[in-house]
């Protein structure tokens, strides 16, 4: 058991360090890329045989790290429990699929360039894995922040790219502001409990023996999600993460990353659970960022800021199923998310990859000169907007009905309205690119073997969730009937819209932008958010920088500066002492004698 | 009386000649606040070969005078070859080794 | 580190007040014309005065040996200090005068420090010396001086002596090359 999961999270870690520490090996290319993606299978074995076969209860394995007084302050080791083993294969085989597929969307970089990619792959799978399977904040914190690093690295992968290395730094720092709050919760969640370990806390959240007043200290920890899984404020990098390349988008920025957020809201529920005004932030929060983002969705025009901002608003919808109490709700979202947000992406790679831009104003009719990349990415629009029966469906419907019973009015109409808005645009992605007119430039063809078999893997895993909960009805049971009607209709209704104004051109795109006028023109410039966000920036952080450079340059240095000087000036000083007449000299010993006498005297 | 008056009388000259050398400007002016000097010494090496009886005091008295003589000789052959080149001998203009 | 060897007996034995009262006398007046020639070393602005002020302080020191009991030294100090050391002074004088024309002034200079530091250095021995316990009586002198001399010299100090004689050699040799005229 233990050593199953030591195999999934060490394989990667083993082939980063291999990659990092060879040169030769990591310039292959090739090689590099076969180390990786070998790894990650390994670790994908394990993690199925893991899954497949679980252990009875939850297995926890701990060795001790920090020492303190009375046992060790903090320990490393492994959580293993259902939601834990669930989301290792997702993520394991999320990135497998990826890695494989990087095979030949990268084909066209250098060896040593690509060698470096496959090393942070590496890195990001152990990152990711290790925040899984840690059984303790701190190491949880650890791996945050790993898996920070990676995105920071992999979005900013092609870095003489001015966009992509601002987009990278931006990405950091949007986290690590949420990070900030994510540590200070769980240095203030040790100061009220005394640990940082899950079982521990866990335990006493069950037998009601937390300390009281822990809201400020859970909304701090539920910051550091916010930066992760990009809820409003804070989701202004993620569209711009989009400038890396697309499968460390669907990897990352889709199905794993930012579900790290989630995932830790769910696994440290019991904890919310105790705060309930924190958990209806959450879910408050989560809805209005569903609702943003997918307003901001229907007026892109780049194929993956459209998925991003998809995915943020996907995000919400955990998120609000979270703080609506329902975290298998939001957990099975994240895992279907996953599954069908990468589907999406690596199609979109695959198209982008075949017509060479990402503007869909430039695309067309591409259903028919690349039938295999449209049937999956219609398969996974189709479980992006909820239709029966797929995985999206089930899942979302989940998140709803949480949402409802939990009584929680407002954040279930943004919900609604969101699912209207979340086929709307998808399908207006779909119509613009895949049918429509315009005839596309060049001969575009379907992706190789390599990028194809990834896809229709993730497709065929969300028809067969879909399926499967349609046959078992799990999931639904609990769903009233006039909601799914709901949904469904406000699915279909989206579609239509799309259908009317894109498709068949009943209704002029332009006509319906003027009708929503403001909105259209607030979507487009996405809310003023990312001005405030760089006018913040400058003027805070920049700020703050230029005066702790003004602090260093003339009080630190200044300090050192002047101390030179007074040597120097001592030195001249002193200088005058050698007049060059021996007869001084002399004198200069009769002193010092004397100097010494008066000494010895003292020192009797 | 004893030893003390000698070794007075010794550290007075010593004191004398310390002043020359410290005042004096002409090179051999210095040269004869030396030859005080030494032979303060040389009077506190003999008062002690007295009052202890030993004789090796005036051993080192006489090894003294010796030295004194060799170094008297090699520094005016010294003084003199200065004047030769930079036709001075006070002491305040041979400062080529000023710092 | 005392040896068997004393100089014989002189009229200047410890015991009676007769001899107490030469040997007083006789230091202090000797001490008398030391300091006041050392003085007069120092402070004669005229080089040449100096140097017979020397002379004088130098015959002075001779007595003292006397006093002391070390008629040797007495002739060795007259022979090489009063005589050689004097001359050659005069002599180098008399090179490095003529050829600048003027009589060397001796204006010294600030005298007033060196005064301080040479009054300071007497002062810190005589404070050495109070606590110093110094034997007041003299022992009595056994032997002849000049024959306990030379017996030390070639023997317990040969080495020394040896050495010594390497020095006047060198030192010969380095007066004759400074002083020697570049052709």
């Amino acid at each position: 058991m233990t050593s199953l999961a030591l195999a999934v999270l060490g394989l990667p870690f083993l082939a980063f360090l291999l990659l990092a520490l060879a040169p030769p090996l990591r310039r292959h290319g090739r090689g590099a890329a076969l180390v990786s993606i070998a790894a990650i299978g390994g670790s994908l074995a394990a993690a199925l045989w893991l899954w497949l076969v679980p252990p009875e209860a939850t297995v926890v394995r701990r060795w001790e790290w920090i020492p303190a007084e009375d046992g060790p302050l903090v320990s490393v080791g492994l959580y293993i429990d259902p939601v834990g083993l669930a989301m290792l294969v997702l993520v394991t085989l999320v990135a497998f699929l990826v890695q494989v597929y990087s095979w030949a969307y990268l084909e066209g970089e250098t060896p040593p360039s690509l060698g470096r990619y496959y090393t942070y792959q590496s890195l990001f799978a152990f990152s990711m894995l290790g925040l899984v399977l840690a059984p303790n904040f701190v190491q949880m914190l650890i791996f945050w922040e790993l898996v920070g690093l990676c995105s920071y690295l992999l979005i900013g992968f092609w870095y003489d790219r001015p966009a992509a290395a601002r987009a990278a730094v931006k990405a950091f720092w949007t986290t690590r502001l949420g990070d900030v709050g994510f540590v200070t919760g769980i240095v203030l969640l040790w100061r009220a409990t005394g640990t940082f370990d899950f079982t521990a806390l866990f335990g006493a959240a069950a037998a009601h023996r937390l300390p009281a007043g822990l809201s400020l200290t859970m909304f701090l920890i539920y910051l550091g999600a916010v930066g992760k899984s990009a809820q409003f404020p804070l989701h202004i990098w993620l569209p711009d993460a989009m400038e890396g390349p697309t499968p460390v988008s669907a990897l990352i920025h889709a199905a794993t990353m930012v579900a790290a957020g989630v995932f830790m809201v769910t696994r440290a529920f019991p904890l919310f659970a105790a705060t309930p005004p924190v958990l209806g932030l959450i879910a408050w929060v989560g809805a209005f960022t569903a609702l943003l983002a997918a307003t901001m969705a229907c007026v892109e025009t780049d194929i993956k800021r459209v998925l991003a901002y998809s995915t943020v608003s996907q995000l919400g919808y955990m998120m609000a199923a979270a703080g609506a109490a329902a975290p298998h709700a939001a957990f099975f979202h994240l895992v279907t998310h996953g599954l069908f947000k990468a589907l999406l992406f690596l199609a979109a790679g695959a198209v982008i990859h075949a017509v060479g831009t990402n503007d869909i104003r430039e695309m067309g009719r591409l259903f028919y000169a690349l039938p295999q990349t449209g049937t999956v990415f219609l398969v996974g629009t189709l479980a992006l907007s909820g239709i029966w029966p797929l995985s999206g469906f089930f899942s979302k419907e989940a998140v709803l009905v949480a949402v409802w019973n939990a009584r929680l009015g407002v954040p279930f109409a943004m919900l609604a309205l969101t699912v209207l808005l979340t086929a709307a645009y998808m399908f207006r992605v779909v119509f613009l690119a895949f049918f429509g007119d315009r005839e596309p430039g060049g001969h575009p063809h379907d992706p190789p073997a390599v990028m194809a078999v990834p896809l229709w893997i993730l497709a065929i895993l969300t028809v067969a969730i879909g399926v499967r909960g349609a046959l078992t009805g799990e999931g639904g049971d609990s769903a009233p009937r006039w909601l799914t009607a709901l949904s469904l209709a406000l699915a279909a209704a989206g579609i239509g819209v799309a259908l009317v104004t894109y498709e068949l051109r009943l209704v002029s795109p332009a006509a319906l932008a003027r009708a929503l006028g403001p909105l259209d023109s607030m979507a487009r410039r996405r809310y003023g958010l990312d001005v405030v966000a760089a006018a913040v920036y400058r003027g805070l952080v920049l700020g703050l920088s230029r005066l702790i450079g003004w602090v260093d340059r003339y009080l630190v240095d200044g300090v050192v500066n002047v101390l030179s000087a007074w040597t120097l000036r001592a030195g001249d000083w002193l200088r005058r002492i050698q007049t060059g007449r021996a007869q001084d000299y002399v004198y200069g010993v009769a002193v010092g004698f004397l100097l010494l006498l008066i000494a010895s005297q003292i020192w009797r | 009386m004893g030893l003390r008056a000698y070794v007075l009388l010794a550290a007075a000259v010593f004191a004398i000649g310390l002043f020359g050398v410290t005042t004096r400007r002409n090179a051999v002016g210095i040269l004869l606040g030396i030859e005080l000097m030494l032979n303060a010494v040389n009077i506190n090496f003999v008062a002690f070969a007295r009052y202890n009886a030993s004789v090796a005091g005036i051993v080192f008295a006489l090894f003294t005078i010796a030295i004194t003589v060799a170094e008297i000789a090699v520094g005016l052959a010294i003084v003199i070859a200065i004047f030769r080149v930079r036709r001075t001998v006070d002491a305040d203009h041979l400062d080529l080794l000023k710092g | 580190m005392g040896d068997g060897h004393q100089a014989p007996g002189h009229a200047g034995a410890t015991q009676g007040s007769q001899g107490v009262t030469l040997e007083a006398a006789g230091f202090w007046g000797l001490a008398a014309v030391l300091l006041a020639s050392s003085l007069a070393v120092v402070l004669t602005r005229n080089l040449f005065h100096s140097v017979l002020y020397l002379a004088v302080a130098l015959v002075a020191t001779g007595g003292v040996f006397l006093l002391l009991d070390a008629a040797f030294l007495f002739g060795v100090q007259l022979l090489l200090y009063a005589g050689g050391v004097v001359t050659i002074v005069v002599f180098a004088i008399m090179l490095t005068e003529r050829l600048v024309g003027e009589r060397i002034r001796q204006m010294s200079r600030s005298l007033v420090p060196g005064a301080l530091v040479a009054v300071a250095v007497l002062g810190g021995v005589c404070v050495f010396l109070r606590r110093a316990s110094l034997p007041v009586k003299r022992p009595p002198l056994g032997g002849a001086l000049t024959a306990a001399l030379g017996e030390a010299l070639v023997t317990r100090y040969v080495v020394a002596f040896e050495l010594l004689a390497v020095l006047l050699v060198v030192a010969l040799l380095g007066a004759l090359y400074f002083a020697r005229t570049d052709d």
